[in-house]
Parts: C-alpha cells; structure tokens; sequence
C-alpha cells in the first residue's frame, strides 16, 4: 500500500479515535451540556405551557421550561430530578447556567391565569432567582 | 441525568412499550447487514469491495444501533455521547456508499486524489461531532436532543447524504452507456439496489429528524420505514452474488447465504411481541423464503448445467484420445500393409522388365504389350504404396528428415530433364527456366525436394492435355526467399478445388475424367514435407480449362 494511501487510513481512525474519546469526556466525565425539562405549573398563579397527557387531549397538564448545566444539576440531585426540590429553581451559588421559561400568550397557547397577574417572560438567571423571590 | 417519564430498559435497549415496528425495522435490518456484510468479507477478504461492502454494513450497523439505543434508553449522558453518531455514521455510509459505487464499476481502487476528496469531505464532521456544532443539550422530558442539534452541522451531513445520492446514478449512468449487456444488468441491480437503500435511509432519518426538529412531529418515528431499504439492498446483492458472482462467492456459499438469512429471518419470532411485529416478521419469513427458493433453485440450474458440461467435456477428451489411438493404429496398419505390399511389387515389376527385355528367353512382339501394362501398373501401384506411406510416416510423426545444403535450382532442372521425355510422350513442350541473383542454395532434404518436385510436374503431365508445362526457378533476395513456380496449360481448377486441392484423397472434379489413376495423396504430402522444411506451397488458377500454377516457396540460404 502506498505511503500516501496509509496516511489517509490512520487520518481516519485517528480521527474516529479522537472523535470517540472527546465526546465520552465530554458528555459521560464532565457532563457538558444544558438538560431542560419541564417543571409542574399552577395556572392560579402563573400562565402556564398546556400539555397532553395522551393524543386525543383528553387531559391536559401545565407546565414551565427549566433549562440548567447537567454538570449543576447532577450535583445538586444525582442522576434523577423526581423529588429534587433543586431541580425547581435557579440557585445562586449552585447554577452557572440557569433559565427558567415561562408561558407567553403572545407566542404560546397558554393556561389563563386566574389572578391578574401578568408575567410572561424567560428569566435568565445567574444570580439568585428562588422561585419564592420572583415576581410571580 | 435519567428521563424521568420513562422506564428503564434492559439490555441498553428492550423496553415493553416500544413502538410497533421499532425492533422489526431496527434488529432484522442491522443483523441482516452485518450478517452479509462480513459473509462477503470472509469469503474472499482481499477483494477491496467486499472490504467496502463490510465498512458500509458495519456503518449501517452502527447507526441502527445507536438509532435503537437513542430511542429506548433514558440516560442523557450517554445518549448525548452517542447523539452526534448519528451523523458521523450516516456521512460514512454516504462517503464509502460513493468508494463502492466507482469499485465495482470500475473494478480496480479510485485515485488517491479522489480518495483525498472523499476524506476531505467526511472530516468536518468527523472534527466538529463531539463540539457544540453538533449538540449542546438534552430534554429530559422528551428524552431526546432535537432542540438542541446544531444546525449547520446537521444541514452538512445531510448535504453529504444528498451529495451521494446525486453522485451515484450519475457515475451509474456514464458506466452504463459505456457497458456490454452483461455488465448494464450488474450495473441496473446495483445502482437499483443501493440507490433504493440511500434514498430510502437518508430521505426518512432526514425527513423524520428535520420535522421532528421543528416540533411539527411528536418524534422520528418515519425514519423506522427508511431501514426497510437495506433489506432491499442485500436482496439485490444476493442476486449479483448468484447470477452474475460479483463478490467472487461460491454457489456452495450462497446456497448457505439463503439458509442463513432464512434462519436469521425466522429468528425474529422468538424476540418479537407485538402482533404487528410478528405479523411483519411472518411476511417478511415468507417473502425470504420464495426469493431464497427461487435464488437456490437458479444456482441448482447453473450448477447442473455446469456439471453437464464438465461430463461432456471430460467425454470429449476420452472420445478424442481413442480417436488418437485408432488414427494411430490405422497409420500402423497402412505402414505394416504397404510394406508387405511393397516387397511383392517390385518384385512383379522387376520380373516383368526382365521377361520383357529377354533375360528369360526370347520374348514374342505379342507377349510384349501384356508384359508392359503389368510393369507399368506394378510401378503405379508402388507409387501409389510410396504415398500411403509416406502419409502414414507424417501422421504418426516419422518422417524423417536429412537437411543439407544444396542447389536448388540444378536439382530442380535434373528433374525437368528426367521428365521431359514423358512430357514429350504425352505431346507436351517441358520448359525449364531460371532467374536467380543468388546461387539458388537451400538447406532441405534433397531427395523430399526432388520428390515434390517430381510430383508437381508429373500432375502438370497428367493433367495437361495439349500444350506446354514450364518450370521456372526465381529467387527473392529482399524476402530471402527461393521460389519453384510449376505452370501448366492444362485443365485448371475451380475457386472450390482451389481450397481443397491439399487435402487427403482429394481430387479437382475434372481429374478423374483426364486421369484416373492418382491417389489423391500426392499434393497433402507435398504441402506436409514442404511444410516440414519450413516451406511453403500454395496453387493458383484462372479457373476450369486455364491452366494452374504451382509454387515451391522455400528459405534461401544467403
């Protein structure tokens, strides 16, 4: 095989090699990458995303986005979020990427709110945003 | 992280309320790939396209599995890991699907620049997939990443995937213009097959991932109906490998291919609970099942044909071997035969010309005449006996051969001169000329020569009614050559005669009427000892009633 042929082959494996090792560090040693998921909302107080529970929308349930560092959030509760309680707010000293999505009725389908309270917005948080010290 | 909606699978992928078809597109199609992938490769690893073919099963294969994986497990971590794969994977199977395409059409390796094209293609994912470029999150919720997938990297694995498949019909379409019918229906199965695989993979995981992507789907569940298309694809190369032994497999191994893929095929109901999946596994057992009987009794046709040629060939060598033998034993028997018959004739003849010339006793004016015929048909018949001998030496390859130096031009004019009294009997003018710049020397047997020769002019004489035989002596210094041209004024020959006149036994239509003694042996043994050394001889005539032209065309020796 010539020279060149097999510069081409190792480029490629080592390439692969590296591509393997770097996305393994990456996502399964550091966990870099955001997690998002959606947190219980109650429409009472704040106007809320409307999912289904099966196709036909029989049953709905409300909803907010969170979006945290999977690095963050799985130091604060282990690889579940189910009852972790720091997995409902944006915490000042625990999250270096924080993002809570509220409903907007502009863009969105949402929850009426029965209090007249009108919040619709994404609140970026890098400083302290506990849920009980927003405005909602 | 862990997708909390979802249950845990076991064995990386087995969950109990997958969707219908999701282990039927994914495991059948992923095994059947491998499966023939590294069967071809096993077969005959040297042939670089059976090493191609592996690469882009082993890549399918993969993708299938991370595909699986992405859709049943709920660990974030390692699906996102696995996440950009999906696009180093499918850009492989673009790249190598490309490589394949110009090895079996052109049957040898691409250049290195286009191999360095190829690579430079692929890199940018290869580099860019464990980036932000690729993925930056994960939705625990929905247990997946399509919100987060890069745009510009997956917009260039899909333009990879539509590079080849524009790619490859059109250097299908170039070869095939090109192509003997033989190679256009390999080519038609071939770029059919494969183009029905890319079309259908990339189109789906594409369509599906894309709406996905933009929320207008719940998931990408479409992409399950895209793998259909490998199956597709090794149905055809089962065809190539029967018909046409693209791979360079046995019929014995593609017989074995048929079974397996039947068991393999049938080993899906065992793992399969869905009723639609075991509905679909039954179709698909039974469509494999008449393809593989149809496939297996093609390959027994070839093969019983192919056997019934190998006996007859093997009948053919034994029926010409004996044919050998009796040839040889009929030349044995024409050699005992003639040399028995030999003996007493020359004794007739012998006896007879001393009878007839007085030694005996005085001999009447009435006895001389009887006595005459029997010498001249006791010399005729041993003549006759010299040729079959002759010929039964050259068949059986014992003519022998004394070669020496000589002029040929003198041996030839002593002939003439012995001729020239019979010509004379039979009313004919013997001419005997000459033209030579050299000394007129070859290297042969004089008495074969002087035997040729003789002959030549004695059918000049015998067939020769009226008129004059020349014998005209050239040489060829140029050529290196000596020609003996004998001409006649005599009955001619046809363009058929023409062709056949050196033939054994062979006599032109109008000889018997003029002369009915010959043998027709004379003019094969000529050709044969002229031949011998390393001569030529050929015949020339207008036609019937103008005359013929014999020529002697020997070596000169300088």
């Amino acid at each position: 095989m010539k020279p060149s042929v097999t510069i081409l082959h190792f480029s490629i494996i080592i390439l692969l090699v590296l591509l393997i090792g770097s996305s393994y560090v990456r996502f399964m040693v550091n966990y870099d990458y955001l997690i998002s998921y959606e947190l219980e909302c109650s429409p009472e107080t704040t106007p809320c995303f409307i999912g289904c529970e099966d196709e036909e929308c029989s049953e709905e349930y409300y909803y907010t986005k969170i979006e945290k560092y999977a690095a963050d959030l799985r130091r604060q509760c282990g690889v579940d979020i189910t009852d972790c309680e720091n997995s409902y707010y944006c915490l000042a000293e625990g999250d270096s990427q924080c993002s809570i999505t509220y409903c907007n009725p502009d863009v969105d389908e949402c929850s009426e709110i029965k209090p007249s309270v009108n919040l619709n917005f994404t609140e970026e948080n890098n400083i302290s945003p506990e849920f009980d010290n927003t405005d909602i | 992280m862990i997708c909390y909606l979802y249950p845990e699978p076991s064995y990386f992928f087995f969950i109990s309320d997958a969707p219908g078809l999701l282990y039927y597109s994914h495991i059948p199609a992923a095994l059947l790939a491998l499966f023939i992938g590294f069967f071809i490769y096993l077969n005959n690893p040297r042939i670089l396209l059976n090493k191609l073919l592996l690469v882009i099963s082993l890549c399918f294969a993969s993708w299938t599995f991370v595909n699986l994986v992405l859709w049943t497990n709920i660990h974030s971590d390692f699906l996102l890991f696995l996440w950009p794969f999906l696009g180093v994977f499918s850009s492989l199977i673009s790249i190598f699907s490309i490589y394949f395409t110009y090895v079996f059409l052109e049957k040898k390796d691409i250049t290195l620049k286009l191999k360095t094209f190829l690579f430079l293609l692929v890199t940018p994912v290869l580099i860019f997939a464990p980036t932000n470029l690729s993925v930056t999150g994960f939705n625990i919720t929905n247990c997946d990443a399509f919100g987060y997938e890069g745009t510009l990297f997956k917009f260039y694995y899909i333009a990879l995937g539509i590079i080849a498949l524009i790619w490859i019909p059109i250097i299908l379409f170039r070869k095939y213009l090109q192509s003997t019918s033989q190679d256009k229906k390999q080519i038609l199965l071939m770029g059919f097959g494969l183009e029905f695989f890319l079309f259908s993979f990339f189109t789906m995981t594409f369509i599906a991932s894309y709406l996905a992507g933009i929320g207008y789907l719940e998931d990408s569940r479409l992409e399950m109906y895209g793998l259909f298309g490998m199956t597709v694809f090794i149905v055809f190369i089962g065809i190539l490998m029967a018909k046409f032994k693209t791979f360079s497999i046995g019929l014995i191994a593609s017989q074995g291919l048929v079974v397996a893929l039947i068991v393999l095929v049938g080993s899906q109901l065992t793992y399969i609970n869905s009723k639609t999946g075991i509905v679909l596994s039954a179709i698909t057992l039974i469509l494999t099942g008449v393809v593989g009987v149809i496939l297996i009794r093609t390959i027994k046709k070839d093969a019983k044909q192919k056997e019934q040629i190998e006996k007859l060939a093997v009948n053919l060598k034994s029926a010409n071997i004996r044919l050998k033998q009796v040839d040889k034993l009929k030349s044995e028997f024409v050699s005992i035969a003639s040399h028995q018959l030999r003996s007493p004739i020359t004794s007739i003849s012998g006896y007879a010309s001393l009878i007839r010339e007085g030694n005996y006793g005085e001999v009447t004016t009435k006895m001389k005449e009887p006595l005459e015929r029997i010498e001249q048909s006791a010399r005729m018949m041993a003549s006759s006996i010299e040729d079959y001998l002759n010929v039964s030496r050259i068949e059986s390859g014992y003519m022998k051969y004394n070669n020496s130096d000589f002029n040929l031009a003198e041996e030839v004019e002593h002939v003439s001169d012995d001729l020239r009294s019979e010509a004379l009997k039979s009313g004919l003018i013997l001419l005997f000329k000459k033209r030579l710049e050299s000394k007129g020397i070859v290297n042969a047997d004089i008495g074969k020569i002087q035997q040729i020769i003789h002959n030549l002019i004695n059918n000049a004489i015998k067939y020769t009614p009226k008129g004059t035989i020349t014998v005209f002596v050239q040489d060829n210094l140029k050529n290196k050559l000596i020609t003996v041209d004998v001409l006649d004024t005599g009955i001619g020959m046809d363009e058929e005669t023409l062709h056949s006149i050196f033939q054994k036994f062979e006599r032109g239509d109008k000889a018997n009427a003029v002369n009915v003694k010959g043998t027709g042996l004379g003019l094969y043994v000529a050709l044969k000892m002229t031949e011998a050394m390393h001569g030529r001889i050929t015949a020339y005539s207008e036609g019937e009633g103008k005359g013929s032209r014999f020529t002697v065309e020997l070596p000169l020796q300088m």
